[in-house]
């Protein structure tokens, strides 16, 4: 029987929905949400703190750094991009257990040990990258 | 016996152009669930009142709503946690209204399907095979991820599915990763295109609400990042870097 004329059955129409739509203030909502999108942005004051330090240290390399032109308000941003960085760190490293499965036949490696590598490694690399960083800032390159 | 003021969501799409709230005076009982408060409403006060609901225990989940803006199963929460506060129902939040508390699981379903949650062998054993055994770690591999009911509310509280509800969603994810991680299925390659399409795992930016609203204790943000850690690391490394344009 064809659609077109004729029928004597009723042509179901689709159901009439409401669809809403999420605000673009959907993330202050709830606590979780607004944690969320802090650390979410965490990397931006992060990396403003990186520019200006490879700026700093292009004007040592110059011989044009002067360690007075660094103002206390510089020094509490810088706090405040060391807890951003600290606090990104760490909230990444301490799922690394529940996310990485490191099978051992059919189990898999306690999440402790791997969380405890993941955070051994990143102190293991802080102090080699520090290590590093003095050692090349007492050489003539 | 003094009463608690019940807010909720009305929409009747033959006389509505949106939603709009309803408050009524329900009865307070220190036993009552939400849903008893419904229920009340129904009975008593509104015939009218659409909402979905049948086990009463937290296993059919199909009463999950907004609860004061958190998505709930309503045969789960008590009334007396509301007494102070007043209690505002909606529906589950990213979907589509179709009557008042009612929305459309439609979007949903078709995503369920489409991650194939149920064993698939490559080659069927007859019976006469005997029994699939599995030891207890093999069991703890996805135990959890089991547990889902398929109540919505991850999807409800997921804000990457509110935004682009192409995402296939942490349900669905966590049901694909249960399968995937049982040791009788042979169905991960089979699985894997849906899941690392772009509206598959890729998609999840790791809120993490999803795990923290679900009412059986299934981690599902767990769920989709352990996909996506096995993906890049392991055994489908070259079709989800390459997704369209690498080999299976």
């Amino acid at each position: 029987m064809s659609d077109s004329g004729g029928s004597i059955f009723l042509k179901e129409t689709p159901p009439r929905h409401y669809r809403p739509k999420q605000p673009a203030t959907w993330w202050l909502k709830r606590p979780n949400y607004i944690l969320y999108m802090i650390r979410e942005f965490t990397p931006i004051p992060m990396a403003a703190w990186l520019i200006w330090f490879l700026y700093q240290v292009y004007k040592l390399h110059n011989g044009t750094f002067v360690i007075q032109s660094i103002s206390p308000a510089f020094i509490a941003f810088s706090a405040v991009c060391l807890f951003f960085t600290l606090w990104h760190a760490i909230t990444f490293l301490s799922l690394s257990g529940l996310i990485m499965r490191v099978p051992i036949g059919d189990r898999v490696l306690a999440p402790i040990v791997v969380k405890g590598a993941a955070f051994g490694a990143m102190i293991v690399a802080s102090i080699l990258g520090g290590a590093l960083f003095i050692y090349l800032g007492t050489v003539n390159l | 016996m003094s009463d608690v003021k019940v807010t909720v969501t009305r929409y009747n799409p033959d006389a509505d152009e949106a939603p709009r709230l309803q408050t009524y005076d329900v009865p307070f009982k220190e036993d009552w669930v939400v849903l008893d408060a419904l229920n009340y409403i129904k009975n008593k006060l509104d015939g009218s009142l659409s909402y979905r609901w049948s086990c009463r225990m937290g296993i059919c989940g199909s009463c999950g709503m907004s609860v004061n803006g958190v998505p709930k199963l309503t045969c789960s929460v008590h009334l007396r946690d509301y007494e102070k506060t007043g209690l505002k129902i909606e529906p589950l939040q990213n979907f589509p209204i179709i009557r008042d508390l009612v929305i459309d699981m439609d979007d949903f379903m078709l995503k369920l399907k489409s991650v194939k949650p149920w064993i698939i062998r490559q080659l069927e054993q007859p019976l006469g095979a005997g029994e699939f055994l599995q030891s207890n770690n093999q069991i703890d591999h996805y135990r959890q991820f089991s547990q889902c009911i398929n109540c919505m509310l991850c999807y409800s509280a997921c804000p990457v599915y509110g935004m682009e509800n192409e995402f296939l969603g942490p349900a669905a994810i966590a049901l694909a990763r249960r399968y995937n991680m049982d040791s009788r299925d042979e169905g991960a390659a089979d699985r894997l295109p849906v899941l690392a399409a772009s509206e598959g795992i890729w998609e999840c930016t790791f809120v993490g609400e999803c795990s923290a609203v679900c009412p059986k204790g299934v981690d599902p943000a767990k769920a989709i990042q352990q996909t996506k850690f096995d993906s890049t690391n392991g055994f489908a490394l070259g079709a989800l870097l390459m997704p369209f344009g690498g080999s299976k």
